[in-house]
């Protein structure tokens, strides 16, 4: 078997495999993930059944730009996933200096490594792209050679985002390493970034349903307006060539655009990878062991002290983390801020701003969701060094308290900040005094309870099953199904306490006849419970379960 | 200071004991060799005396503290250098030994400390650095002096001498033999025969999780010359085997090397054989 073959199946074995003679458990697990991601894939294929359907048989026809629509957004799902798929197999992953020690030539290694990502790349497109290609054929009545053009088109759809991903992962891996030690900078530029992404994206949002409460329907549907949004569909280049092909708009043509656009960027993309990737992965080997130093006294602190500092430190110091952390801790107040922006505009006229506590309570509970479920891989992260936390002289209570401690501050600092940062925008004459003090302090309350709740749950999670599956540097390679589970139940308690909120202000019946506030005292009481029966579960068998653990 | 009694340890889905009916008694002052082929269990061993692992049965006692009962202060004991080196790399190594210092509760005393050790193992350079850069031996290093920065009464080692140039082994040994003398105890395992017969007071031998023989060797000259026939006998090898070994050490004809070499291949050959 050639070089490239074997990097290959190792790349597949490593992201797919179960292990050599896998156990019936592992068969089992396997089997249920796989029974629960079709569920959702069906879920995914029923809900864009009925937006084709609205879209494409709707009173206005909007097919061309159906086809443009899907087309970019599979490109650009593709271009983000490849993109990071790419920096992580070609330039950080565990096996590169083991696989350069032996005689393959770089651009084997690479070829190797690029056709997994692209391989990556080709499932997303079926999966997802050619549902819609299908949906088209099925609503506007086409042909039998429609789907199997469809086919062709999600096979050629991945090579664009895999190519122009191959261009930008050289330059990102260069920006990374060179600065790579400056961690307040790179979780300074990605919280910017983040916010400036955020804003950008409600800004638009905002403007669209700012025009469609402003505008007439006959205004909003006028040829002139048609005209317009399918001039705009037009220039969404490459993508557009794809549905004019479909569409039927000089097909021939278009195939050449498609084929001479692929071919220039795949040439050009080749030919950089060519020339950079072995020297860029060299690079980023020797940048891997490039340390900061950093002159510090003997400094004495408690064990309390000194275990939660070194949390901070790991987090702190890890982009992975942090960016998964702290970035999202930090952005929270700005992303709570736009939501209700966003619920002010368009909820003002239909069922008034009294919907905001009740929003505010949601989105802050959901962002909290995100920031906790990092508490899902606290014993994880230890990965190597796991074995320390069981030999020094610190309870394991104290060790875990110390850690939620430290999650409590960043998550509950959070929260705080949105309350207030809602409260002095929302509670101002401008919004009619929306939010007042009462909803302030009710919302941080219920939601600090919460996220005590949520640690604790979280991190019991992680002592059942760790994976300490971490990388060369030390990092978590991925995260685990502690992670995904905490956030399913993280997500369900703040959509249910936010629908509470929200709908109970408007429906006064029995209890809620005090309006939110009633709510308020409902939900803080259901908290309070909740939190104190799980500190106490938790407390109570963190020693054994914590023992238990095996590295 | 060490007190191991019909200790027992099955790992969850295995299904033979990997330490089955295990007793030891180590003194203080002494300087204790664990040895056996690998996966005879004294890392598991180890690994149940300092607390990462749960055990089944018997019990462990550390300067008369349960390891089970009175965990926090059996564990203030100990002072503990695993086989694989593993730091927390994203501190540096000043940052490092003063967290351990500050979960063992060391005072301002550690400064002092912090200091020789720095001297002993010529590492005061690099104190200050990221422990991601540090090679393999200076990884050791930091971690043989995070482990005696609280002066512990009994020093476990796994596998110590593993990577280390002979001038840090040669340290390590010295710094070992002045941690008895102030009566306290190392206890260490090893695949090197020729450091064990030089250094330790006893031995301990176990093979598949049982112990095999425990030797006096200090001033024992008998016993410091059938060590390794023992050794080698209690991993199942044929006496034809152990003969051309001793042999081999005997004719003075190879090195040092070549002859634990040849070792390491019989053993391994024994043990596949076993399976």
């Amino acid at each position: 078997m050639s070089n490239f073959l074997i990097t290959l199946r190792m790349e597949f074995r490593g992201q797919f495999g179960l292990g050599k003679n896998p156990s019936k458990k592992a068969w089992g697990v396997f089997a249920l993930n796989l029974i629960f991601d079709a569920l959702i894939y069906c879920v995914f294929l029923l809900a864009m059944y009925f937006v084709s359907k609205m879209i494409l048989t709707g009173s206005v026809p909007m097919q061309y730009e159906f086809l443009v629509v899907a087309t970019a957004a599979s490109m650009l799902v593709q271009l983000f996933t490849s993109t990071g798929n790419l920096i992580k197999v070609l330039y950080y992953d565990v096996d590169n200096e083991l696989l350069m020690r032996f005689p393959i030539d770089g651009m084997e290694l690479f070829l190797a490594k690029a056709t997994f990502v692209f391989l990556n790349n080709l499932i997303i497109s079926f999966v997802f792209t050619l549902p819609f290609y299908v949906y088209y054929g099925v609503f506007t009545h086409a042909a039998a050679g429609h789907y199997v053009g469809s086919v062709a088109a999600a096979l050629f759809i991945s090579f664009i985002p895999f190519f122009i991903a191959n261009l930008i992962a050289v330059p990102v891996m260069h920006l990374n390493n060179l600065i790579r030690n400056k961690f307040g900078l790179k979780l300074t530029s990605i919280i910017l970034l983040m916010i400036f992404a955020f804003s950008i994206y409600m800004l638009l949002l905002r403007g669209i349903l700012e025009y469609y409460k402003t505008s007439e329907a006959s205004v909003l549907f006028s040829e002139d307006f048609l005209l317009k949004i399918k001039s705009i569909a037009r220039s969404f280049v490459p993508a557009s060539f794809f549905a004019n092909v479909f569409y039927g708009d000089k097909p021939g043509l278009n195939v050449l655009f498609i084929a001479l656009f692929t071919l220039g960027i795949g040439a050009v993309s080749l030919l950089l990878s060519r020339k950079s990737y072995y020297s860029t992965l060299l690079k980023s080997l020797e940048k891997g062991r490039e340390a900061f130093t950093k002159k510090t006294k003997n400094k004495i602190r408690s064990q309390f002290a000194t275990v939660f500092v070194n949390e901070l430190k790991a987090i702190f110091r890890s982009f992975n983390y942090s960016f998964q952390y702290l970035a999202m801790a930090i952005a929270a107040p700005l992303m709570v801020y736009f939501c209700n922006n966003l619920a002010v505009a368009v909820g003002d006229s239909a069922v008034g701003g009294g919907i905001i506590p009740g929003l505010t309570l949601m989105v802050i509970l959901i962002f909290d969701t995100i920031i906790v479920s990092f508490a899902s891989t606290t014993v994880s992260r230890n990965g190597a060094t796991f074995y320390l936390t069981k030999i020094i002289p610190v309870p394991y209570k104290l060790q875990m308290f110390s850690k939620m401690v430290l999650y409590f501050t960043v998550a509950g600092g959070s929260s705080l900040l949105s309350c207030l940062v809602t409260w002095a925008v929302f509670g101002g004459e401008k919004y009619g005094n929306y939010v007042g003090i009462v909803d302030v302090v009710s919302i941080f309350a219920i939601s600090a309870l919460v996220i005590i709740s949520q640690t604790c749950v979280a991190i019991m999670s992680d002592m059942k099953s760790p994976t300490f599956d971490v990388n060369g540097e030390g990092e978590l390679t991925q995260a685990n199904k502690n992670v995904s589970n905490s956030m399913i139940l993280g997500i369900v308690i703040a959509v249910l306490y936010g629908l509470i909120a929200m709908i109970f202000t408007y429906l006064p019946i029995g209890i809620f006849k005090a309006g939110i506030d009633a709510v308020y005292v409902l939900l803080s009481c259901v908290s309070l419970v909740m939190t104190a029966v799980i500190l106490t579960v938790f407390f109570l068998t963190v020693d054994k379960k914590y023992d238990k653990i095996v590295p | 200071m060490l007190k191991i009694d019909n200790l027992r340890k099955k790992y969850p889905h295995s299904e033979r004991y990997s330490v089955d009916g295990l007793s030891l008694d180590v003194r203080a002052g002494e300087i204790f060799g664990f040895l056996g082929k690998n996966g005879a269990g004294k890392s598991t061993t180890i690994k149940c005396l300092t607390g990462i692992l749960p055990f089944d049965e018997g019990k462990i006692e550390i300067c008369g503290y349960d390891i089970r009962k009175q965990p926090i202060k059996a564990k203030m004991n100990i002072g503990y250098v695993p086989d694989n080196h593993s730091v927390i790399e994203k501190l540096t190594g000043r940052e490092y030994v003063n967290y351990v210092a500050d979960v063992y509760k060391v005072g301002p005393e550690r400064e002092e400390r912090l200091n020789k050790y720095l001297e002993l193992f010529n590492l005061g350079f690099a104190v200050d650095r990221q422990i991601k850069s540090y090679s393999h031996g200076m990884k050791q290093k930091i971690c043989i002096t995070a482990a005696l920065i609280h002066e512990p009464k009994l020093w476990v080692l796994d596998e110590p001498m593993m990577g280390l140039d002979p001038q840090s082994m040669a340290e390590i040994v010295l710094h070992m033999q002045e941690h008895c003398a102030k009566g306290n105890t190392v206890f260490f395992s090893s695949h090197n025969l020729d450091l064990v017969k030089k250094l330790c007071h006893r031995v301990a031998i176990i093979n598949d999780g049982k112990l095999y023989e425990v030797m006096d060797l200090a001033g024992n000259k008998e016993n410091q010359d059938r060590l390794e026939e023992t050794f080698y006998t209690a991993t199942g090898m044929d006496r034809e085997k152990i003969l051309s070994i001793l042999e081999l050490e005997n004719s003075g004809n190879y090195s040092a090397e070549e002859i634990q070499d040849a070792e390491k291949a019989l053993v391994n050959n024994a043990s596949e054989e076993q399976k």
